[in-house]
């Protein structure tokens, strides 16, 4: 080969090059617009990709659920170690006298807790003979 | 450092997700069933020999009213068809039904026997270990005769025992009952008239001594009031002692208007004041 004929095929080269750059021509030399594919907004794909990626959400998420679960089973086990209210016999009467009083005495205090004991008695007088009607039972058998 | 161990974490979490899972699945149900163990432990189990008393009455009465269901429902359907399987299926019923009700007057003298522990004969004319042994061996005949029951042959026996049964309720298991119950209520008056008289005292003792000068005639005239309250406790509870003597505990109790009547309502509504009475000249000490 000789020089006119290699500078030749690099021009042709050159303008290929430079004709790549361009959009594609129809044959009647209009530009053809480049196609585009549909790419929706909610692709699955997408979303389970980007999720993938996010790491300190899922983190916390799972951080925060056993955090709750610890708590829940903390306050539980509070609530049911609490005791069921029992019938105090040694109330803490305060005493409500016009001047300061001085210790209460052992006397007073023993006054006081008969007295509780009084009336709870009293308060239980709701049990009587009423609440304890007889069975009701048919024994008129007949065939 | 605590950067790796995060990064290890994450790391953990997305490389076994399904062990994680699993994980908080475990948790969970270790959670659920110590929720469960404190319900249970909350739910209301009887404490008391009296609850316990109260719990067995009630189921007793719950399975008889069942007994009784299959009872009438095989009485109708061998009064329908009236063939052998029939009249054997209403025997069987009928039997069952007797048993239940020997188990319903047992429980229920149980506990009007328990119920009577609640409170102190000692302050009464009664004695509780009279009472109780009359519970007691009115339960034991109960018990022969639910042996007698459960050895039944025919329906025709059932038909006789079931009249022999009556007969005994009546005459013997309702009017202890009644007794028991009327003298435990009394035995209530009794103790809780007691109760305050030994206070009033206690109080007045103590009073009379720390009440200021200046409080005197307060104090007198709740010393006037409490002896008025005395006396009047100690006129009707005794007047209700004589009411339950006149009645005649011991004659026949009719099954079907079965009602025990004594009441002492409103001596048991006189002690309700006193508890204030009581605590009122403490206030000025």
């Amino acid at each position: 080969m000789n020089d006119n004929s290699s500078n030749l095929m690099e021009g042709g080269i050159l303008a290929e090059e430079n004709l790549s750059d361009q959009p594609p021509k129809k044959a009647g030399n209009q530009e053809l617009k480049p196609t585009r594919k549909f790419v929706p907004k909610l692709d699955i794909t997408t979303i389970k990709n980007r999720l993938s990626r996010l790491k300190k959400p899922r983190l916390i998420t799972v951080s925060a659920t056993f955090i709750v679960l610890v708590v829940s089973f903390a306050l539980l086990a509070a609530f049911g170690s609490k005791k069921p209210q029992e019938v105090t016999l040694e109330p803490d009467i305060l005493l409500t006298s016009p001047k300061p009083t001085p210790a209460v005495s052992a006397q007073v205090q023993q006054i006081y807790q008969d007295l509780a004991r009084y009336e709870e008695k009293i308060n239980g007088f709701s049990d009587s003979i009423k609440n304890y009607p007889p069975p009701k039972v048919d024994l008129e058998v007949k065939f | 450092m605590p950067v790796s161990i995060a990064n290890r974490l994450q790391t953990t979490v997305y490389r076994s997700p399904k062990r994680l899972t699993l994980i908080l699945i475990v948790f969970l149900v270790l959670v659920v069933g110590s929720q469960s163990t404190v319900v249970n432990s909350q739910s209301p189990t009887p404490t008391t020999p009296l609850e316990k008393a109260r719990d067995d009455y009630t189921f007793q009465t719950s399975k008889h009213q069942e007994a009784r269901d299959k009872y009438l429902a095989a009485k109708t359907n061998h009064m329908a068809f009236n063939t052998a399987t029939s009249k054997n299926e209403a025997f069987l019923k009928t039997r069952e039904y007797l048993v239940q009700t020997h188990n319903v007057f047992i429980t229920y003298l149980l506990l009007i026997d328990e119920r009577s522990n609640k409170y102190d004969w000692g302050k009464g004319p009664f004695k509780k270990d009279d009472a109780h042994k009359k519970i007691q061996d009115e339960v034991k005949s109960l018990e022969n005769l639910r042996t007698e029951a459960e050895n039944l042959k025919t329906l025709e026996e059932t038909v006789t025992y079931a009249q022999k049964l009556k007969g005994h309720v009546e005459s013997a298991t309702l009017p202890i009952a009644y007794t028991m119950l009327s003298q435990t209520d009394l035995a209530q008056l009794f103790e809780a008239q007691f109760d305050f008289t030994d206070n009033a005292n206690k109080i007045e003792t103590y009073a009379k001594e720390k009440i200021a000068p200046k409080d005197n005639q307060l104090f007198l005239n709740w010393q006037s009031e409490v002896q008025s309250s005395k006396e009047e406790i100690k006129s009707k509870t005794e007047a209700k002692q004589t009411f339950f003597n006149s009645l005649n505990l011991n004659s026949r109790i009719d099954m079907g208007q079965a009602k025990f009547d004594f009441n002492t309502d409103k001596e048991r509504a006189m002690f309700t004041p006193t508890i204030n009475l009581l605590k009122e000249i403490l206030t000025f000490i």
